[in-house]
């Protein structure tokens, strides 16, 4: 068969009000090839899939030209006879994607032509699973990459010819993530399969995939081949995109971060999307629309002013390469927080075993580790949200016992010096208080009461925000917004320890890189001490002095970040760091 | 699997003991609740003779401190003996073995067409979510779940039976064979349905209309999974999962409704035995009809609690003992 | 399911009301007036005995006819509407009162008092609840006010938990545990954070606990223990004129529609409020 498998042309998506999440979506898949979908939330990269799927939430339209070779696919039950034999798609979290009361084995064999406990042992042999035993499991007795794995499979059961990878690799710990994203390429690769990609992380797409289509706010920006957008980007986006990924093989004194937040794309028609957070838009940018169609394989750019600004680009590409910074060893004197011997038990399950751990006064300790592996739960502990069973906690060489059973009086004091940043920005603040309620109530349980409002204002200026937001509530906040309130708010007892718990995970890569820069200055600008708890070793490598490894409950690890993350000691540690995606081939590929 | 689960129905039935024991303490206790003292309670403020009366202070044994009284009282039901009705002179457990027949009967009728038509409706209207159907079998719902069974019953007994007279307005059939019950408790074991039906169809409704927004159903479709089994196997089984938690709520509503049905009806079942017993203050038969009831509800629990283990995988025997 | 506004979830309960919720609405608004005008909206006396006249089919005087006493149906039908809304107002007040601080203590404390709370709990819960009701009432020689009590512990039960649930998901939300960390005090994180945000759901439950008291004690009436004998109540009439069924089916069916009609429309309006607290 000739011609491509798949081929989208003016595909738009819009709301039964007429508002429009993606519009004119163009693009071609070939037998055997890899695309990759890059966007951050709100870029319409998934409800681009979905409209292919014929599975689009109910309210919402899909117009253009969809072909799975001669069929067209938006033809009302088109999609739904094609699904499964030759297009099919994959979700992002492997917990809720399989039916909880089915096992293993009977969701592969819904697909299967031959239903046998051969057959079913052997498509799972082709995942990488062994065992022909997870055939006879229900999916809460797997983890989460082998549902991830039996999800493949079960896909694949019915032998298409597309699949389609909602970011398969997103909810899983670091080392599973790896494995998978191998997975699925070589599968594609030995099927000859055409495989769509959709992630938010581009130098994963880098690693995986033939093609590559940046989507922003509804609209494709660039598309190309994987070399020549690694090489030169020459859309502004995807380049701010690259650079703010923090780089997991150095250290650079300040990340790059693009201002603003992603728009909704009805907000943004007729006009280049990005032109509002971009440094080189003109007149031009907001006066024309720069949306690409779909014409070719060849490197695009839909930016009016790529040939003016491609030196610029490039030129903000080296700088940024050449930029770095180095990590200082802070761990002398005294420390300022002490836990020895920290231990918590969950019912049956042992999450800690005798934790120990300093963090010094002004340095940023990175507490890293898979899920489960107890992180979080130390974080916790430390500020008596969570209690320990057994450990002591010194705060300037003075015990403060277990914080949750500490007298009263010592923990206000201990509360003052350690305070805390959760992860979720949107479940952070109440929704029924506006900021100023939110910061009088605590300086006013501190005995500060702030009645001219300079304290509040203050405290929102060091996050980098105007006196307006005072009057805001969370509901009118973006994500990042949220989140500067939220360390704003920890500031309000001037701690010298902040306790930051997956505290910019939860946010777009851009929106990442504002708050890292933030927490990095603050730390400058009052001597801050982090105690940084994350799965994303980047994060640690641009945040962290040094590093604490943590595996089941136990730390394995500990030493400056750049000794820990360059020449790990313990294996675990080598398994997290080459886990890094898409570590070797974007060395190789020279970026940034 | 199978050791697991006989564990784990021999740890529910015994967690059900301490439970059955404060219902027998509440039983107990009813004959000092009433007005007056206990003796005059038990005669039901009749008067009677010295003897009678010492006869009854014996067997209650009302001259002993309340905790020795309960424990022969315990020790008396437990033999089966719950004395004997003040009215009817009929051991209690005569009296409530002659009537429970017939409120089995209807019960299980009324739950019959709970299940035949309460679960198939809650997924038709999910099914097509907005449609004329889905407002109207809404709609029906929440007037159902206010429609008492004595007022649903009334509308049927005056209508279908008396205005179309399709069904006999009187009597239970008790003589006729199986198909002439039937008949004569089809009318009450609708009036009874009713409401449980809402109850059943509301929780189903809600129940596959979440399951609908599930990623695994999206999933199955976009691996081109029949629409069938994904109804069957997909929705429909895991909405089970909330209808059977709310089983109690069920059979405690279907059970309430009995008693009102049977009052409506004019039937002899253990129903209008307790109600009759109430409003004479009959307090032996109270006590023997409501302990009756309490274990019969307390079976049912348990009963669907073991069911619930074996539709959802998930639940580990040991923690769903609540 | 987190905290938002009154105003906001009131705009969602009115806006887009489909027309079966505006006939709801203005039904129990008829009803209360009813209930709040008494004799001065009836027809006529609801008392007033016409022994010679006995049960009368409906005519042009009597719209609903006679009872066997010779009373007015319409009459008494409309001065019943209020002990079908007193009663179950003060249950549906009364156990979410209870409730939500028995809710409140056992969510945000937890640990053993919370198990005192929630054993209590499961065991009235385990017990045959309107069973309980019709013996503790009939045996203790009852009335009204003794319903409106057992009511209201039983319904307590169920309404704890609810609230106990709601406030889990409050307390493990970041901004409580940011709260906690903050060293708020803890009466301003029960009452200033917790309350408000869990009090949508309290109001939606106990909208719905009302239309169920009201069917309970219409219930009770209608076996002849709840309100007193001579009291115009709806359940106390189906259980007069039982007996009349066939010769006056309006002294039965209109008392009857209007126990279903009042619970059916505030069960519709509660379920609309509960939708738009969920959404």
């Amino acid at each position: 068969m000739n011609g491509p498998l798949l081929s989208v042309e003016t595909l738009s998506v819009r709301t039964a009000s007429g508002a429009t999440l993606l519009r004119d979506l163009g693009f071609s898949l070939s037998r055997g090839e890899t695309i990759g979908i890059v966007g951050e939330s709100g870029s319409g990269k998934s409800i681009a899939m979905r409209a292919i799927m014929g599975l689009l939430p109910a309210g919402l339209e899909a117009t253009g030209d969809v072909r799975l070779g001669e069929t067209d696919l938006l033809r009302p039950g088109a999609a739904a006879a094609h699904r499964g034999k030759r297009i099919t798609m994959m979700f992002q979290d492997p917990f809720t994607m399989l039916n909880p009361l089915q096992t293993a084995g009977d969701t592969l064999a819904e697909g299967l032509h031959r239903p046998g406990a051969d057959e079913i042992a052997r498509r799972l042999a082709e995942v990488g699973i062994d065992d022909p035993a997870v055939a006879r499991r229900y999916p809460f007795e797997l983890s989460g990459g082998l549902r991830q794995r039996v999800g493949l499979a079960a896909a694949l059961a019915n032998d298409p010819e597309i699949l389609i990878a909602d970011e398969p690799s997103t909810a899983l710990d670091v080392t599973t993530q790896a494995e998978i994203v191998d997975l699925l390429a070589r599968t594609g690769r030995e099927r000859g399969m055409g495989l769509v990609l959709i992630t938010h992380d581009l130098r994963l797409a880098f690693s995986a995939c033939d093609r590559v289509l940046v989507l922003y706010a509804g609209a494709l920006l660039e598309a190309g081949g994987t070399d020549e957008i690694a090489a030169q980007p020459r859309h502004p986006y995807t380049l701010g995109l690259l650079l703010s990924e923090p780089p997991a093989d150095r250290r650079v004194k300040e990340l790059h971060a693009i201002p603003g937040v992603v728009p909704p794309a009805e907000s943004v028609l007729g006009r280049c999307p990005f032109a509002e957070r971009c440094d080189w838009a003109s007149t031009v940018c907001r006066a024309s629309d720069a949306v690409l169609g779909s014409e070719g394989d060849a490197h695009r750019s839909a930016c009016l002013r790529q040939d003016e600004i491609g030196p610029e680009m490039a030129e903000r590409r080296a700088r940024r390469r050449a930029a770095a910074d180095a990590a200082v060893d802070r761990a002398t004197g005294a420390p300022l927080v002490r836990i020895v011997g920290l231990t918590k038990s969950f019912g049956a399950g042992r999450v800690l075993e005798g934790i120990n751990l300093e963090v010094y006064p002004g340095e940023c300790l990175g507490l890293v580790g898979e899920s489960g592996s107890g992180k979080s739960t130390i974080a916790r502990c430390l500020v008596g949200l969570e209690r320990a069973d057994a450990g002591e906690i010194t705060l300037d060489g003075a015990a403060v016992a277990d914080p949750a059973t500490g007298s009263a009086a010592a923990l206000v004091d201990f509360r003052r010096a350690v305070q805390f940043v959760f992860q979720d920005p949107y479940a952070t603040l109440n929704p029924r208080h506006s900021i100023r309620k939110c910061f009088d109530e605590i300086l006013r349980a501190d005995g500060r009461p702030d009645r001219d409002d300079t304290e509040k204002t203050a405290l929102l200026e060091q996050v980098g925000l105007t006196p307006a937001y005072l009057d805001r509530r969370p509901a009118q906040l973006s994500g990042g917004e949220r989140q500067r309130i939220a360390i704003a708010r920890a500031l309000a007892l001037g701690p010298r320890l902040l306790i930051c718990d997956e505290a910019v995970s939860a946010l777009d890569v851009s929106v990442q890189a504002q708050i890292l820069n933030l927490l990095k200055r603050l730390a400058r600008d009052r001597g801050l001490a982090y105690l940084f708890v994350t799965h994303d070793l980047a994060v640690v490598r641009q945040m962290a002095d040094r590093v604490a490894v943590l595996e089941r409950g136990r730390i394995i690890e500990t030493g400056p970040v750049d000794r820990v993350m360059d020449a790990p000691a313990e294996p675990y540690t080598k398994t997290l760091v080459s886990a890094l995606p898409g570590r070797s081939r974007l060395q190789s590929r020279g970026d940034a | 699997m199978n050791r697991a689960l006989i564990r784990y129905v021999a740890l529910r039935l015994f967690t059900a003991i301490p439970l059955l024991l404060v219902i027998s303490v509440f039983v107990f206790v009813l004959v000092h609740l009433a007005p007056g003292d206990a003796a005059s309670a038990l005669t039901g403020g009749r008067a009677i003779s010295q003897e009678a009366m010492d006869a009854l202070r014996a067997k209650y044994h009302l001259d002993e401190p309340m905790v020795v009284q309960y424990l022969r009282w315990l020790g008396d039901a437990l033999t089966g003996d719950f004395g004997t009705s003040v009215q009817t002179r009929q051991p209690v457990v005569t009296a409530v073995l002659d009537r429970a027949p017939l409120s089995l009967w209807l019960t299980f009728y009324a739950a019959m067409i709970v299940l035949c038509a309460g679960v198939p409706l809650g997924l038709a209207a999910a099914l097509r979510q907005g449609s004329r159907l889905d407002r109207s079998v809404v709609t029906l719902s929440v007037f159902g779940v206010s429609t008492p069974a004595f007022v649903s019953g009334l509308f049927l007994l005056y209508y279908l039976g008396f205005v179309a007279g399709l069904f006999p307005v009187f009597g239970a059939g008790r003589d006729g064979g199986f198909w002439t019950r039937a008949w004569h408790l089809t009318l009450p074991a609708l009036a009874l349905a009713l409401s449980v039906l809402a109850i059943v169809v509301k929780i189903t409704r809600a129940a596959v209309i979440e399951e609908m927004e599930k990623d695994y159903v999206a999933f199955a479709r976009a691996r081109g999974v029949p629409e069938r089994r994904i109804m069957l196997s997909y929705l429909l089984r895991n909405a089970m999962v909330p209808v059977v938690t709310a089983a109690s709520v069920i059979v405690v509503a279907t059970m309430a409704g009995a008693i009102y049905v049977e009052i409506t009806f004019a039937l002899p079942g253990l129903g209008s035995l307790l109600v009759d017993a109430v409003r004479q203050r009959d307090i032996p038969v109270i006590q023997g009809a409501t302990l009756f009831f309490s274990v019969f509800v307390i079976l049912v629990n348990v009963a669907t609690d073991i069911l619930y283990v074996l539709i959802d995988p998930r639940i580990q025997f040991g923690k769903a003992a609540r | 399911m987190t905290g938002q506004s009154v105003q906001a979830i009131g705009g969602r309960i009115v806006g887009a009301m489909s027309p079966a919720l505006w006939v709801a609405a203005c039904c129990v608004l008829v009803v209360l007036v009813c209930a709040i005008g008494g004799g001065a909206v009836a027809p006529g006396s609801p008392d007033m005995q016409r022994l010679l006249v006995g049960d009368t089919p409906p005519s042009a005087e009597f719209w609903a006819g006679t009872d066997k006493l010779g009373r007015d149906v319409l009459a008494r039908t409309v001065a019943g509407a209020r002990t079908a809304l007193i009663g179950p107002t003060v249950v549906a007040a009364g156990a979410f009162a209870i409730a939500t601080v028995l809710g409140l203590i056992a969510g945000y404390f937890g640990g053993w008092i919370d198990n005192v709370i929630m054993r209590g709990v499961d065991i009235i819960l385990a017990l045959p609840g309107p069973l309980i009701a019709i013996v503790v009432v009939g045996v203790t020689g009852g009335g009204y006010w003794t319903a409106v009590s057992v009511l209201i512990v039983l319904f307590v039960a169920p309404d704890t938990r609810i609230v106990r649930s709601a406030v889990l998901v409050q307390r493990s939300q970041p901004y409580i545990e940011a709260a906690r960390i903050q060293n708020i005090p803890r009466h301003r994180i029960l009452f200033v954070h917790i309350l408000p945000n869990v009090m949508p759901i309290i109001l939606s439950y106990a909208v719905l606990d009302f239309a169920f008291a009201l069917v309970n004690l219409a219930g009770l009436s209608f076996l002849g223990l709840g309100v007193e004998p001579g009291t115009a109540d709806w359940g106390r009439m189906l259980f007069e004129n039982r007996n009349i069924l066939f010769t006056n089916p309006a002294a039965l069916l209109l008392p009857a529609a209007m126990i279903v009609v009042t619970a059916g429309s505030i069960n519709m309006l509660g379920d609309r409020i509960r939708e738009a607290v969920a959404k």
